[in-house]
């Protein structure tokens, strides 16, 4: 059995549990996990959720419509009872709320004129099941831009202290996409790209002759096009294009941690899994100035106990992991753990989530394509980027994807009977819609702490969440909107509507910051290793960990980070400096 | 039975693409499906949510609405008594109340100028009153209509039916590559994609 190689004491003789502990299974956890496995460590996987198995749980999986008793809508009065936040996820349907929390049972508050939207699935896999899959990288646009100007603090770290992580997780997740050389997008290490229909491509084509810097491109989506040996030994395979993945996939096509990660730290014989234990708080010894493992309280019978390892990795997500440092005072930090900076709760982000504009493409009405395509097409971000937007920094993004109207066609319009029927057997117009994903500033105002009164059934004091949209965001959305309309005019499409509502903070469903790396122990929770400055042995590489939030979406960027983390930690171990 | 082997097959399908990976699809969904309110169309079943006269109306609405053509209609897949289990089972009271003084104001509008009722008035009266019904619930200034929303749960009803998803259009369950631009002609179906969630 593997073991650390390099003559360092394993857990026992530390009188230890184990290794390291990882708090949480999802993209973050499964990749810590995965890392210090294979690097010999002992782990401990800690999940508050059920257990899910990979194929057996995917209950919904491949049935149609009819095949559901209310063919995929969930009964009103069990949605409001039940899923009050939740059910304003895109995702949420009868096909996936097994995937989604009960709401009555994971309580939290926000002031009644600024609600969040909290989004979760806790269970083994946690929202790794539930993702949308686009892949983007960051670049220097993105870790430079607090110090340029000024908000937030400096990111500890740049692009080419990433760069090889990108390669590592992109090389082991698969992640398809296609190679356009842009400066703010870098390229990657891909897959195939999803091929992009004859509208997207000739919509491409007129955005590239209309404007120099804007250009739509298939999306980067965690879907193997292209298997590896690698991702075939692990029983994954190809993609098939159902975009039903929010269910779950046996073909292990798209990535998950149940598909990926978790199968690959289980195969070094090194990983244990415990579900249904909900970590309260991690324990700490101010002699040593060390975490000293995490305490759990068990999700049915509420028992508590504790486990002890030799260092920790919160992988809880963004808000549950800054829950569990606040929830671990003690003398030495009595607002939190790791929080002598007392940054620890502010600066939440989200991104800017607002459905542009839709409309219609003429022609090309003899050309049809598949029914469904696991990924969308993206808009490269273009503003302040070369050069520099009078009306609001740093930038957005744009998803969206051509297809043929359907049925649904139908009720937006007048007709009855077999004409309306004859009608809606043909497909209609080409339409294209855009959605704007934007960069939402660090702002110490967005922030968390704890309820003083309020606790949920375990004991927990509730999260309290206070977090908007401001000035810069507001602008922002104008732009949004904005710039779809004149994109879409500009390669000749009609019918173009917009005015939709942006969405409430949390359904991007991005949400980052409030234990942000930085430079400084004095403005920042964790340092260029994602470890806390003032707790070396413990480290936060979820979505916590952001300094600014970028336009692209974030999970590879943690996947990275995580990686990168986990390999400094082990090495650390190997040194004896933590 | 046709349908119960087009399901087998396409079951089929998933679970041996799935097991050459060495893997097994999850049993539940190999469990024989049949539709409740096909089953209840088929035996005469009496309304759950609807009285007598409501599910008339119903009844009459969803076959002038989308008639039996060269395909099945609304009615020979029960479509009536799927609307009315979704009103018994998945609508909130709220919904169940607006259908109830919906249906009441609509059977007025549906009346014939001389006061004949919908459901006494032959087909293509039928016909002619819902679609001047039809075009005033689409008219600019029409607001938010009973109509416009009963409408959409019959286009909804019908084409996320078996029926309706697989062979008044078309389905694929395993698309397999994506197939970015073939040349279609005019008799091409379109395809079955209700996508994430559809406003009822």
């Amino acid at each position: 059995m593997p073991g650390l190689t390099w003559g360092s004491p394993m857990a026992s003789e530390v009188n230890a549990d184990f290794d390291a502990i990882v708090v949480g299974s999802g993209i973050s956890g499964g990749w810590a996990a995965k890392e210090l496995c294979e690097r010999g460590l002992k782990v401990l996987l800690v999940e508050r959720g059920r257990k899910v198995t990979h194929r057996e749980d995917y209950v919904t999986e491949g049935k149609g419509n009819w095949e559901l008793p209310y063919r995929g809508q969930i009964p009103e009065q069990e949605v409001e009872r039940d899923y009050a936040v939740q059910k304003d996820c895109y995702a949420f349907t009868d096909f996936t709320k097994h995937f989604f929390v009960n709401d009555r049972e994971h309580p939290y508050a926000t002031p009644d004129d600024k609600p969040f939207a909290w989004i979760r699935g806790y269970q083994l896999g946690g929202r790794s099941i539930l993702w949308h899959r686009q892949c983007y990288r960051w670049s220097d646009l993105d870790f430079e831009a607090n110090a340029n100007d000024g908000h937030g603090v400096d990111w500890p770290i740049r692009y080419k202290d990433i760069a090889p992580w990108y390669d590592h997780v992109e090389t082991f997740a698969g992640i398809s996409g296609s190679f356009e050389g842009l400066p703010q997008l870098p390229d990657g290490k891909f897959q195939p790209p999803f091929p992009m229909n004859c509208v997207e491509q000739e919509i491409n084509k007129r955005l590239e002759s209309s404007y120099s810097d804007r250009k739509l491109i298939i999306g980067r989506a965690a879907h193997l096009t292209a298997p590896t040996d690698e991702q075939l030994a692990l029983g994954r395979g190809r993609c098939m294009n159902r975009n039903e993945c929010q269910r779950g996939c046996s073909f292990g096509a798209y990535f998950s941690s149940l598909s990926a990660t978790l199968p690959a730290a289980e195969r070094t014989g090194n990983l244990t899994t415990v579900t249904d234990a909900i970590v309260t708080g991690v324990n700490f010894d101010a002699a040593s100035n060390r975490a000293t493992g995490v305490n759990v309280i068990d999700a049915n019978s509420k028992d508590g106990r504790s486990y002890s390892g030799r260092m920790v990795f919160l992988c809880a997500s963004t808000l549950g992991s800054t829950q569990i440092l606040l929830n671990s005072t003690s003398e030495q930090f009595p607002n939190g753990l790791a929080n002598s900076s007392g940054t620890l709760g502010q600066c939440l982000m989200d991104h800017l989530d607002r459905p542009a504009a839709a409309g219609i493409f003429p022609g090309f009405l003899d050309k049809y394509a598949s029914s469904r395509r696991a990924s969308g097409c993206y808009v490269p971000r273009f503003r302040n980027v070369n050069e520099k937007d009078e009306r609001f920094l740093r930038g957005f993004g744009y998803q969206g994807a051509a297809s043929r109207q359907s049925w649904k066609q139908g009720t937006a319009t007048p007709g009855v009977g077999a004409e309306m029927k004859t009608a809606l057997r043909r497909p209609g117009p080409w339409t294209l819609s855009l959605t704007g994903f934007g960069e939402m500033l660090p702002d110490t105002r967005n922030r968390v702490w704890l309820d003083e009164k309020r606790k949920d059934q375990w004991g927990i004091p509730i999260l309290q969440i206070d977090c908007q949209h401001r000035e810069n965001e507001l602008a922002m959305l104008e732009a949004i909107e904005a710039d779809a309309v004149e994109m879409m005019e500009a390669v000749g499409m009609t019918n173009i509507k917009s005015g939709f509502k942006a969405f409430a903070p949390g359904l991007g469903i991005h949400e980052m910051g409030t234990a942000r790396m930085g430079r400084d122990p004095q403005s920042s929770v964790l340092n260029e290793h994602n470890q806390a400055h003032d707790v070396p042995n413990l480290f936060v590489t979820d979505g916590a960990c952001m300094t600014s939030s970028a336009c692209q979406n974030p999970s590879l960027t943690y996947m990275a980070l995580t990686a990168r983390a986990a390999a400094g930690a082990v090495e650390m171990l190997r040194e004896g400096s933590i | 039975m046709r349908d119960d082997r087009n399901l087998l097959t396409r079951r089929k399908a998933i679970q041996g693409a799935a097991s050459l990976l060495g893997g097994a699809i999850a049993a539940t969904q190999l469990s024989t499906f049949m539709s409740r309110a096909a089953s209840a169309a088929a035996a005469g079943e009496p309304p759950a949510f609807f009285d007598a006269d409501q599910f008339a109306l119903i009844e009459r609405i969803v076959d002038v609405m989308i008639p039996e053509t060269a395909t099945p209609g609304a009615h020979a897949i029960g479509v009536h008594h799927f609307v009315d289990l979704m009103l018994a089972e998945w609508a909130s009271p709220e919904r169940q109340a607006r259908y109830v003084r919906g249906l009441e104001q609509l059977d007025t509008e549906l009346k014939r100028p001389d006061g004949e009722s919908f459901v006494d008035l032959a087909p293509e009266e039928q016909l002619d009153v819902l679609r001047a019904v039809d075009a005033a619930a689409y008219a600019d200034n029409a607001g938010d209509t009973f109509f416009v929303e009963l409408k959409k749960m019959v286009l909804f009803s019908f084409y996320s039916s078996e029926i309706g998803a697989t062979e008044e259009l078309q389905y694929e369950a395993l698309p397999g590559p994506y197939k970015h631009c073939m040349s279609v002609d005019e008799d091409v179906r379109a395809w079955f994609d209700l996508g994430f969630t559809y406003g009822l």
